[in-house]
């Protein structure tokens, strides 16, 4: 297969020779949109790594910070990391999708601010209010702090986390709006009609991986919603109960789901980063939509090995868990990491600091996969479950896999404003500190965690400080690493200001065809896009005003899981009434596409405010008084309206997406929520 | 912790585990390291893809094969459903804001104990290290729940029962001891 002999990349040129044309020139929004993103997401990174390293330094004897405070940090900590590296893929993957669909900026720019926003309030409940539960937040923890903390920390790190919630579900319903719109509906744009042998023209890989990945964050949003909002609603009134296993399994399949969502994120953001290194295209093919259409199954799924330990979990869950969590391997095994290193090989590829980084977010996305597959056999976790096994595996694909990909994208983004690559020297000295030090810190856990250690302990086991001491010596060493890393990013954006790079003026070569296939959107559509449909929900609206409701009205009294369930269908007879209203030719044509922005407000505050209505505190005032408990009734299904008609607005997709998720939300807090 | 694998009662599955581990993770490092150096060569693409295109199925199958194994063998081997029948001891176990308690406090080695598991307060994790330090099972501690973990304790001596669960301030505190005697 060898065509040609050794020879050294070009140098002098960012990109590889074919690399320039297999990438659209991003436009200005891109740009900004990249830049406060990765900027603010590496600022975050920065800071919790310093937490990070306090901890290390704690736990080495080292440092001797309170327990009170380690707590606090290690909440901070987790929290904040995962806020900033999804903010900054966020960011990643919609500058690769802004030359192949009509994003709205302004919408980009509320994710963005909603993000900032919740981690300062997330920020404020930790260091003012003493909040130290862990970004886990397992019920009831939050409300039995043992003092530390007030029950209004507790509320504010909840909207805290719900504001990051509330970005992250504005970028995925944007995103996916738009991406439906422009190729095809779900189908099209997650490459179904291209397996069925349907579309000639399959959409660019990165418009499958962020449909996969907008889709599953929809669902993981809403279900993250749903547990937070109840326990906002137990820090308003204390008689609000949760059943603690519901608890369990609704704030896993949140926290697994984010933190399982920025590498596929960071992975989209490769399909475009790489060619211009590699001077090859990723070009979609049957193997990589089956794997995201795997990927998309199996990331819901194998959030349950986080409760193989909670022996009264059904065990089919664990089952699925067990499967689900080693078959999402595979795509990753066989399709992303197969076809990036297959791209690579033999290509010239052009190394600079960010194609480094590239290529190194591969191999630590792998190794901390096999950490984690070995993690999710029931009986080896019997043994790891908690040890430091587990931060071990998922700093390797998080901090070696997707921080690299992030701050292989800043540098990437500077590279090419600048129109030089980064230094050589600063790039083998970074990078060489970061590899050691971050191998060496996941290595020095991996052997704690088989020695039995225990993840999240202030305070270690006698005669485990040593790991912990070449653990605080290791993340020493990648901070080096980083720093160089942020020097050449500086003397990066220096050059660039000076006006040497793209966008000054140099002409872009024209694109290879197929590199950036742009489509335009098609014209806006409801999300009932039928009379038949139309009818089938008002059929539905009307069975559950005459025959659900009744019978689940009756067996409310005394039984207060009944009695939110009576809600839930209230709330679903309004989504019935709205989606229908709104999907009728008239109304949609007057409304869409210009009310997008309404239209997504209007989904998370309807669902938000129709839970937040089941707060005892709020309701009981008015039981009462008949008035105003019909009312307050009728209030929850003009809560359903608004949901409905903001769905209405936003396509078949998301718009049905939204509708659904919303009265699931209602269904599941009923199931869980047992006092009140 | 686990500094004792000359000793009967340490078994050494945590070591093997992670020896199986540090093989396949630097396998993965020398083989991107090599392909590192093939970036570096110039080949042609249609070589390149057809000779992956060829090799992908088979590397599915390879993989798809070890990992299903891997996952049919070990769903023969959890700790669910433990037979309370068999069991020659039990013992009820409360977590709580940092304690645990247990009842009765020891059992004669040999046992095989079925350790009734809750929480009065919030999660626990019930984490069990035999008298070398290794851990040798867990089952969460969950208010409003109990959970039955059967462990054969078959080594005499002091058990440490640590809390794997972050359930607040004194988490890294919550540990109390079980004694196995002499049969």
């Amino acid at each position: 297969m060898e065509s040609a002999t050794a020879t050294a990349p070009a140098t002098g040129s960012i990109a590889h020779p074919d690399g320039e044309r297999l990438m659209a020139p991003p436009d200005r929004e891109a740009r900004l949109v990249g830049w406060l993103c990765a900027g603010t997401g590496l600022a975050l990174f920065a800071v919790m790594g310093l937490l990070g390293l306090t901890m290390r330094l704690t736990q080495a004897e080292v440092l001797g910070v309170s327990d009170e405070w380690f707590y606090r940090i290690m909440t901070l900590h987790g929290s904040g990391m995962l806020a900033g590296i999804l903010l900054a893929l966020m960011g990643g993957i919609w500058y690769v999708l802004k030359s192949v669909a009509e994003l709205s900026f302004t919408r980009m720019l509320v994710s963005y601010a909603a993000m900032v926003l919740g981690a300062v309030v997330v920020l404020v409940s930790v260091v003012f209010g003493g909040f130290g539960a862990g970004w886990t937040f397992l019920s009831p923890l939050p409300f039995l702090p043992a003092e530390a903390w007030d029950t209004w920390a507790a509320a504010a790190y909840f909207i805290g986390l719900m504001l990051v919630g509330v970005s992250f579900l504005v970028f995925c319903i944007d995103v996916l709006t738009t991406l439906t719109r422009t190729y095809g509906g779900l189908s099209g744009a997650l490459g179904v009609r291209f397996l069925r042998d349907r579309d000639d023209n399959p959409p660019p890989p990165q418009v499958i991986a962020a449909t996969a990945v907008t889709a599953q964050g929809t669902l993981a949003s809403a279900v993250g919603s749903t547990i937070l909002i109840a326990l906002l609603g137990k820090s308003i009134d204390s008689g609000v109960e949760l059943d603690a296993l519901w608890a369990k399994n609704l704030t896993y399949f949140f926290g697994h789901s984010y933190a399982n969502l920025i590498i596929y994120l960071g992975a989209g953001m490769i399909y475009v980063l790489l060619p211009r290194y590699a001077g090859r295209q990723w070009k979609t093919t049957k193997p990589l939509a089956y794997g995201w259409l795997a990927t998309l199954l199996l990331v819901t799924t194998a959030y349950g090995h986080h409760l193989y330990m909670d022996f009264v979990q059904p065990g089919a869950a664990s089952v699925i868990a067990t499967v689900s969590s080693s078959a999402a391997a595979l795509p990753v095994a066989v399709v992303t990491v197969y076809t990036g290193v297959m791209l690579v090989w033999g290509s010239r590829y052009r190394w600079t600091l960010a194609s480094v980084l590239i290529y190194l977010g591969f191999a630590g996305w792998t190794i901390g996969g096999v950490g984690a597959v070995i993690d999710s056999l029931i009986p080896i976790n019997f043994r790891f479950h908690n040890t430091l096994w587990v931060p071990a595996h998922f700093h390797t694909y998080l901090m070696l896999g997707a921080v690299f990909w992030v701050m292989a994208f800043l540098v990437h983004m500077l590279e090419r404003a600048a129109g030089r690559p980064a230094s050589e020297r600063v790039a083998k000295a970074s990078v060489g500190a970061m590899v050691l030090g971050g191998y060496g810190l996941v290595g020095a856990w991996y052997a704690s965690g088989a020695l039995g250690v225990p993840r999240r302990y202030s305070v270690q086991p006698v005669d485990t400080e040593v790991y912990s001491a070449v653990a605080s010596a290791c993340v020493a060493l990648f901070a080096v690493g980083f720093l160089l890393v942020l020097f050449e990013v500086g003397r990066l954006a220096l050059a660039a200001r000076g006006g040497a790079g793209r966008g000054s003026g140099a002409a872009a070569p024209p694109p290879i065809a197929g590199a950036a296939a742009a489509a335009g959107p098609a014209p806006a559509r409801p999300a009932l896009t039928s009379p038949l449909q139309i009818g089938t929900v008002v059929a539905i609206a009307v069975a559950a005003s005459f025959a659900l409701l009744p019978g689940i009205s009756a067996a409310t009294e005394g039984n207060v899981q009944m009695h939110h369930l009576a809600h839930a269908v209230q709330y679903l007879y309004g989504i019935a009434l709205g989606i229908a209203f709104g999907s009728t030719p008239s109304i949609f044509r007057r409304l869409a596409p210009r009310w997008t922005g309404a239209a997504i407000a209007a989904g998370i505050i309807g669902s938000t405010a129709m839970l937040l209505a089941m707060v005892p505190a709020i309701y009981e005032p008015l039981q009462d008084d008949d008035v105003l408990h019909s009312l307050y009734h009728v209030g929850v299904v003009a809560l359903g309206v608004i949901t409905g008609f903001g769905a209405a607005l936003l396509g078949p997709t998301t718009g049905k997406l939204l509708a659904v998720l919303s009265v699931g939300m209602g269904l599941m807090y009923a199931a869980g929520v047992t006092g009140g | 912790m686990g500094d004792a694998l000359l000793d009967p009662s340490y078994d050494g599955f945590q070591i093997a585990v992670a020896v199986v581990f540090a093989l396949i993770a630097v396998s993965l490092a020398l083989f991107f390291a090599f392909a590192a150096r093939q970036a570096g060569r110039e080949m042609s693409l249609e070589a390149v893809t057809e000779a992956a295109y060829r090799a992908r199925p088979l590397w599915l199958a390879f993989l798809a094969i070890v990992l299903g194994t891997i996952v049919c063998v070990t769903l023969f081997f959890t700790p669910y459903r433990p037979d309370t029948a068999a069991a020659s001891a039990t013992v009820k176990v409360v977590g709580g804001q940092f304690y645990w308690t247990m009842d009765p406090k020891s059992v004669p080695a040999g046992s095989d104990v079925i350790f009734e598991v809750t929480a009065a307060d919030v999660n626990h994790g019930f984490g069990v290290y035999n008298p070398t330090g290794q851990l040798i099972g867990n089952v969460q501690a969950m208010p409003g729940y109990t959970n039955d973990l059967e462990l054969s304790l078959d080594e005499p001596g002091t058990y440490l029962v640590s809390c794997l669960e972050f359930c607040g301030l004194k988490h890294h505190d919550m540990a109390a001891e079980f004694e196995v005697t002499e049969e």
